[in-house]
């Protein structure tokens, strides 16, 4: 029983940390900008 | 009676389903926090030291235009690990003329410069196509100053051109990130004139970064490993990491100069009515508003004129005002500070590749016009014998 609610733990921290790990990645991306630039110099 | 026994054991399980639910959400959330913790902490671990590598200068493949960001934080743990305090640091800063388009690696105007200068100065390249004065050069030089850096700024300026508070608008997200991060001298000046309110996405961006590090973790990621945003500058695959693509500038083949030589004819005429005095005088002011005091004291500012074979094919009245602005140009730049020059004066056809970028023998032929001006920079402020 204790085995398989550590199991059942180690499952979510898991799901977790990918959630986290693509938060991240979204505060990066998501002010990235993506429109073509327009250049004073050309 | 069967009814009885499953209520009595739904009642004994349901705590039991409970508190796995709970003990499900409880380790989510902690993976969650912790592995944006970790990213947070692998951020600023890697930007606490310099992450290019052979570095020359931010070619296209790796700056703002293919979506690479570099963050102050990166860029200032470049500088550090190229300048040196105990001798005079050159930032090469403006536009793709100081870049270096049409100028290879090895043969640019800061190439140039690093061999004229010889070994008490160090030199560094850090202009962008399309930039402007201020920028991400002008701001990493803040940012030196205040590490007690000796530092000369060069930069092209154009003739008449105002400058920007902030640099060019893909740039700006430097300014933001180095001020958020206080890494930026206090210039009043340039605050009393910020309109961005605090939850634009820039300043927000920057307000987050300078705690949870992603951008630098993110970066780090794409120019060791894998690229993860797709860009039509990058040939084969976008992923790849930024580290293995090398600067593709070159030294463009005689067809391929002065494509445009109509059109940029066409051109000249419409850039050649003199500014107005209030115009000129706004040219002193932007610049005294958006670069620092101290920044325009050990500034040297290169005026450069449209290519002398366009020019002579204009009408002589064109010429007349060209020269009559270009001259103003130096002297209104030199009344606000920095020191200025008329670079390019001179040069022929084959140094210039088009209306205003240089060749390789035009990047040969400012570098010791530079040079002298460095070096004059240097001895004003004590630097030098």
């Amino acid at each position: 029983m204790k085995a398989a609610t550590l199991g059942l733990c180690v499952k979510w921290a898991l799901i977790g940390a990918l959630v986290g790990v693509v938060a991240n990645y979204y505060l990066y991306r998501v002010w990235l900008p993506i429109a073509p630039f327009v250049y004073q110099a050309f | 009676m069967t009814r009885k026994a499953d209520r009595s054991q739904d009642r004994q399980a349901a705590p039991h389903e409970s508190g796995r639910n709970s003990a499900r959400f409880a380790s989510f959330v902690v993976g969650a926090v912790l592995a944006f913790a970790i990213c947070a902490a692998v951020g600023w671990k890697a930007s606490s030291s310099n992450i290019f590598r052979d570095f020359g200068r931010f070619h296209t493949r790796l700056s703002p235009e293919s979506f690479f960001q570099p963050t102050a934080r990166e860029v200032m743990a470049l500088a550090r690990e190229l300048l040196d305090k105990n001798k005079v640091n050159v930032v090469i800063g403006g536009s793709s003329v100081f870049y270096g388009v049409g100028q290879p690696e090895g043969q640019t105007i800061a190439d140039n410069l690093r061999r004229d200068l010889g070994e008490n100065y160090r030199v560094i390249n850090l202009a962008m196509r399309g930039g402007d004065v201020s920028g991400i050069a002008e701001q990493t030089v803040e940012m030196l100053l205040r590490e007690q850096y000796r530092v000369v700024y060069v930069s092209d300026i154009a003739v008449g051109g105002t400058v920007t508070l902030l640099g060019s608008t893909p740039y700006q997200y430097y300014f933001w990130d180095a001020r958020a991060r206080n890494m930026l001298i206090d210039w009043p000046a340039r605050d009393q004139r910020l309109t961005l309110p605090w939850y634009a996405e820039q300043r927000m961006s920057a307000m987050l970064n300078k705690y949870l590090y992603f951008m630098d973790l993110w970066n780090t990621i794409g120019y060791d490993y894998v690229f993860t945003v797709y860009s039509t500058l990058i040939p084969g695959h976008f992923w790849q990491a930024r580290k293995d693509l090398p600067d593709n500038e070159i030294d463009p083949p005689e067809q391929f100069r002065y494509r445009n030589g109509e059109l940029e004819l066409q051109l000249i005429k419409r850039i050649s009515e003199m500014p107005t005095e209030p115009e000129w005088t706004l040219v002193g002011t932007a610049l005294e508003t958006a670069l620092p005091d101290v920044v325009r004291k050990s500034a040297v500012l290169a005026v450069c004129e449209n290519s002398p074979w366009l020019l002579e094919q204009a009408a002589p009245e064109t010429q007349a005002i060209r020269k009559a602005m270009r001259e103003r140009m130096v002297k209104r730049v030199m009344e606000v500070g920095p020191s200025s020059l008329l670079a390019c004066e001179g040069f022929e056809k084959d140094d210039y590749i088009d209306r205003v970028h240089l060749s390789v023998s035009g990047a040969a032929k400012i570098a010791p016009r530079l040079a002298d001006r460095v070096r004059a920079t240097s001895r004003n402020n004590g630097w030098v014998q």
